[in-house]
């Protein structure tokens, strides 16, 4: 078993008004990308912001390899480093500058630290620039820059892939898995790319209305309630079809342009396939379609709040 | 640890602001102005310089009035000056001595009376009774004696004229008399003291002297008494007898006479220039106001012209001086009046100082002209410095001690009063017990150690104790005070920014999860303002100094600090200077705080930057609104300049012609222990009060 980094054990925070973050418990392990999933205002940036120590919690307890936030800040922060809410850095200074006072913020950060980590994140050639003439996506890379200098342990980051192009969120998403493989980093990330996180995480936590809903591997999610799956038939009347499939088999059925959609089990696509051919229709194709996440997150959400949805 | 390391961090922020070169180069402009607006002050007539003469024409020309060239140096002019201390000092110490016999001999007879009593109750022997009595009887003739003696010296002098405790005497000396007169016509002890008993005469005699401080207060008292019943009087006959017209115009003609005496009196203490400090001007002009206007009421009564009849007269002048409220006025003005004494030890203090002083210095002028007397001859430039010398010590003496006498009596009658009373009346507004208490220090070292060739007035200025024109320190002294207001501006900047910005742009967020705890975010912000400022300031003062050596000459002679009103210290100008910049980084200190603050727990740039100024502003003009106010240096940002507590004060009024506004608010009721605490205090409060919100906040 590898070591727990980060450990939350019934963190509550309360406003005067209103529960933001209500009893969540979880940990992430070294190594381990640890996705962050819920609707505006359910409470994801609150729990950073407490990991990270910038408000208290209420209840409950973090700690960040053994040290508590609360009580051991010093030693905890030594150990974190993060982004939130993608502030803006100091705009008068390059971004080498910038780099160079958080590094001074730590003991023993050479330049060659400096450097490197800018070359990590592909600033480079653009160290000697004011940071206000960096694009959004520019400045998000700086962040991460600054958050890995002094080697953290956990990395915290709220919406990284934020004013990223397509380009550079496949740079990032790489960029990540790579320090959580080859430094053994654990990374929080809450996003609302849910393709990327997909595509990024190994854990996904999802939370809504400050309540944690689901905490599960991107397998387990996808595996879905009943192991039902979808599956496409290409065929050349698709209206017939789907008729066919609804009154034969009372199955949910899709159509759109020349494929239906049905969710069934696997071991009912001979017998679908069947009835299909014998009605005289051809099938050009059959595929196991992935439920995409978005679509199990929508599910989840309305599952756990009774059908009343959120705007996402 | 983590203090240092975050105002390391700071200072790389702080140095990549094109804000601060902009600073750097505003100070530059400013100390490069202040070399061309300063202005080196000409050095002022201390010493006597007479060249060109022999010592023996230097001698006549000292002692001689009626040589014209003699003119500053007449030693006539500081004879008078020193005479006119010592009758100062004199005229209290009768007063004193006065009022101390009286109540002696009062006592003594009071003992030997109640000796008496209890003899007689006892049944003593006959003996030892006439005994005690026969020695009472002496008692009574020395207290009549010595109460003749004080009435002499007041009757003789018009000076002591208005402090006369007229009614208590008349009061004192009716008894005096009827017990000489009962004591004298072979009266037993028996009937002696069945006399003064029956009459209640000892608790008269205490009444009487229990009250003998009260000189200016008595002598309106009496008048106000007199003016009362009489005008009690007149009111009432016309009132009640209305056709006692005889009795009417007696009445009239004493109220009349009264009143006039009265005005005398008052007439008397407006012509005294030491009793007005103690008297409401005001309250004065419109009781002579008053007065005269009750006089011409009473004159109306005899005005031929009119053909009311006497009746009417009576009652129309009646009801006009009734409107007039005369005696209640006075009671008023009685009420401004305040007791006024100096105690004996300081009287005897000064006494000794100035005594002792000019004896030695006459000594040396006397020595100095025997030898001049047995070598005739001589003309050589050593006798006619020396001679030189002691004329100027001789004016020094003089001019010193009228200072500390003139100061040490003012301030002696001032300091029972508190400070309300003080600013209520109004001769007092210009009179500054802190500023008194150090000039009375000044004098007081001078002579004590025979500095006499110092001119008071400016011994606080370098330039003036340098003995040249204008020392380098002067013109330090100037660009400091000039740089200081410049630097302090910015630091309210810099201590404002260095937080607010971290909100504006949210990297407050970043810097929150570093591993530092969040007192230590702020102690650091503070200390890299604080290094930023003493940057500025060690610039300044060493551009400074290299400017004002090179311009003026470097003189060290020692100055004189005058610490906390009440002890001198003679030391190196460049410890002053020192001083001087230690007292200007505590005052930075101070608004760089209340930025901090302002800016941490509003977050607002703004605010913290217009109310960190305008209490710099105000601190540096206010005194000329409220400066004699008693609440006045409870205010924090009045006390953040502690350098007026090392003789601050005199130097700025003096140096390069710095504009009084920016005069160091002296404080009538300054205390450097308070200031400390009020300074300290405050920095501290906001700092527990700052460090709490920042601990507390959530970003």
């Amino acid at each position: 078993m590898s070591r727990v980094i980060l450990k939350l054990e019934n963190v509550t925070k309360a406003f005067e008004d209103r529960v933001a973050v209500n009893n969540v418990s979880f940990e992430i392990h070294e190594g381990a990308i640890f996705g962050f999933l819920g609707p505006n205002g359910a409470g994801k940036t609150t729990t950073m912001r407490m990991i990270c120590g910038l408000t208290k919690p209420t209840r409950g307890n973090i700690t960040i390899c053994g040290y508590s936030v609360q009580h051991d800040f010093e030693k905890a922060m030594q150990l974190t480093g993060g982004i939130i809410e993608n502030p803006l850095m100091y705009g008068y200074m390059t971004g080498y500058d910038n780099l160079k006072y958080y590094a001074s913020l730590y003991k023993g950060i050479s330049k060659q630290t400096i450097l490197a980590y800018a070359k990590i994140v592909g600033l480079e050639h653009r160290l000697k620039d004011k940071v206000k003439h960096y694009s959004l996506g520019m400045r998000q890379r700086l962040g991460i820059a600054q958050a890995l200098l002094h080697n953290p342990k956990l990395l915290i980051l709220d919406e990284p892939f934020s004013g990223l192009d397509p380009q550079g969120v496949v740079e990032m998403r790489k960029f990540l898995k790579n320090l959580a493989i080859k430094y053994k980093i654990a990374i929080m990330v809450s996003s609302h790319m849910l393709a990327e996180m997909e595509q990024l995480c190994d854990t996904l936590a999802v939370i809504n209305n400050g309540q944690l809903v689901e905490i599960k591997t991107i397998r387990q999610l996808k595996e879905g309630m009943d192991g039902s799956k979808r599956i496409r038939f290409k065929v050349d009347y698709p209206n017939f079809a789907g008729k066919i499939v609804i009154n034969e088999f009372r199955y949910k059925v899709d159509v759109a342009g020349n494929s239906i959609y049905v969710s069934a089990t696997e071991d009912k696509v001979t017998e679908i396939s069947k009835r299909l051919l014998d009605n005289g229709l051809s099938i050009f194709g059959v595929e196991f379609i992935s439920k995409s996440l978005e679509e199990i997150f929508m599910d989840l959400i309305k599952q756990k709040t009774n059908g009343r949805i959120e705007i996402f | 640890m983590g203090v240092f390391r975050i105002a390391r961090a700071e200072f790389i922020k702080i140095f990549k602001k094109p804000s601060v070169y902009m600073m750097g180069v505003i100070l530059a402009a400013v100390l490069v102005l202040s070399l061309l607006f300063f202005q080196p002050v000409g050095k002022q007539n201390i010493i006597v310089k007479l060249n060109g003469s022999t010592v023996g024409q230097l001698y006549d020309m000292f002692t001689n009035d009626s040589n014209p060239a003699s003119g500053d140096i007449k030693k006539s002019n500081y004879d008078a000056q020193i005479a006119e201390s010592l009758n100062q000092v004199n005229f209290y110490k009768t007063i004193n001595e006065r009022n101390e016999s009286l109540s002696k001999v009062n006592g003594e007879f009071i003992i030997l009376y109640n000796d008496l009593k209890t003899q007689i109750s006892k049944e003593d022997n006959e003996t030892k009774i006439n005994e005690t009595y026969t020695a009472l009887k002496k008692k009574l003739d020395q207290y009549n004696t010595t109460f003749n003696n004080n009435q002499d010296l007041i009757n003789n002098s018009e000076f002591y004229a208005h402090f006369t405790t007229l009614s208590i005497y008349s009061d004192l000396k009716s008894v005096l008399t009827e017990l000489t007169n009962r004591s004298n016509d072979g009266s037993t002890p028996q009937i002696f003291v069945n006399f003064v008993e029956n009459n209640n005469y000892i608790e008269k005699i205490n009444s009487i002297s229990s009250i003998n401080q009260n000189f200016v207060s008595s002598t309106i008292n009496y008048y106000k008494d007199q003016i009362k019943s009489k005008h009690t009087e007149y009111y009432n006959s016309v009132i009640n007898s209305s056709t006692s017209q005889t009795l009417f115009l007696t009445l009239k003609n004493n109220l009349k006479t009264e009143i006039e005496n009265f005005s005398k009196t008052l007439k008397l203490l407006e012509n005294d220039t030491y009793d007005l400090c103690f008297i409401n001007i005001n309250n004065l002009k419109e009781l002579n106001n008053s007065i005269t206007e009750a006089i011409s009421i009473i004159e109306s009564y005899d005005d031929p012209n009119s053909n009311e009849t006497a009746l009417k007269k009576h009652t129309n002048i009646v009801t006009k001086l009734h409107n007039l409220n005369l005696p209640s006025k006075i009671e008023n003005f009685n009420k401004s009046l305040i007791n006024y004494s100096v105690s004996t030890e300081t009287l005897n203090d000064l006494e000794k100082i100035l005594k002792e002083n000019v004896e030695e210095l006459k000594n040396g002028i006397n020595t100095s002209i025997e030898t001049l007397n047995n070598t005739p001859s001589s003309e050589n430039l050593k006798d006619i410095n020396d001679f030189n010398n002691l004329i100027t010590n001789y004016k020094g003496l003089a001019l010193n001690s009228k200072t500390l006498v003139d100061l040490t009596i003012n301030l002696e009658a001032v300091t029972p009063l508190n400070s309300n009373k003080i600013v209520e009346y109004n001769g007092f507004n210009d009179f500054n017990i802190y500023e008194a208490k150090e000039n009375i220090t000044r004098a007081n070292y001078f002579i004590k150690n025979g500095l006499y060739n110092q001119d008071y007035n400016d011994v606080f200025a370098f330039n003036k104790n340098s003995g040249l024109e204008t020392s380098a320190y002067d013109f330090m002294f100037y660009a400091m005070k000039i740089a200081t207001l410049i630097i302090t501006v910015f630091a309210i900047f810099m201590a404002a920014s260095l937080m607010a910005s971290e909100y504006d742009s949210g990297t407050i967020k970043l810097l929150a999860i570093r591993p530092f705890k969040r007192w230590k975010i702020i102690t650091g912000k503070l200390l890299a303002t604080m290094i930023f400022v003493l940057i500025f300031v060690l610039f300044s003062f060493l551009t400074s100094l290299v400017a004002g050596v090179c311009l003026y000459p470097l003189d060290n002679t020692t100055v004189l600090a005058i610490f906390n009103s009440t002890q001198a210290f003679a030391i190196h100008p460049m410890l002053l200077m020192l001083l001087n910049i230690a007292c200007i980084i505590l005052e930075i200190f101070f608004y760089t705080v209340i930025a901090l603050s302002i800016s941490t727990m509003f977050r607002s740039y703004t605010a913290a930057i217009s109310t960190s100024c305008i209490m710099f502003i105000l601190a540096l003009s206010l005194n000329i609104l409220f400066g004699g106010a008693y609440w006045y240096s409870f205010i924090p940002f009045i006390n953040a300049d502690l350098f007026k507590f090392f003789g601050g004060s005199f130097l700025t009024t003096q140096v390069g012609g710095i504009n009084q506004l920016f005069v160091p608010t002296l404080l009538t009721n300054a205390n450097f222990y308070i200031s400390l605490g009020i300074y300290g205090g405050t920095i501290l409060i906001l700092l527990i009060i700052t460090y709490i919100v920042f601990k507390v906040k959530d970003f």
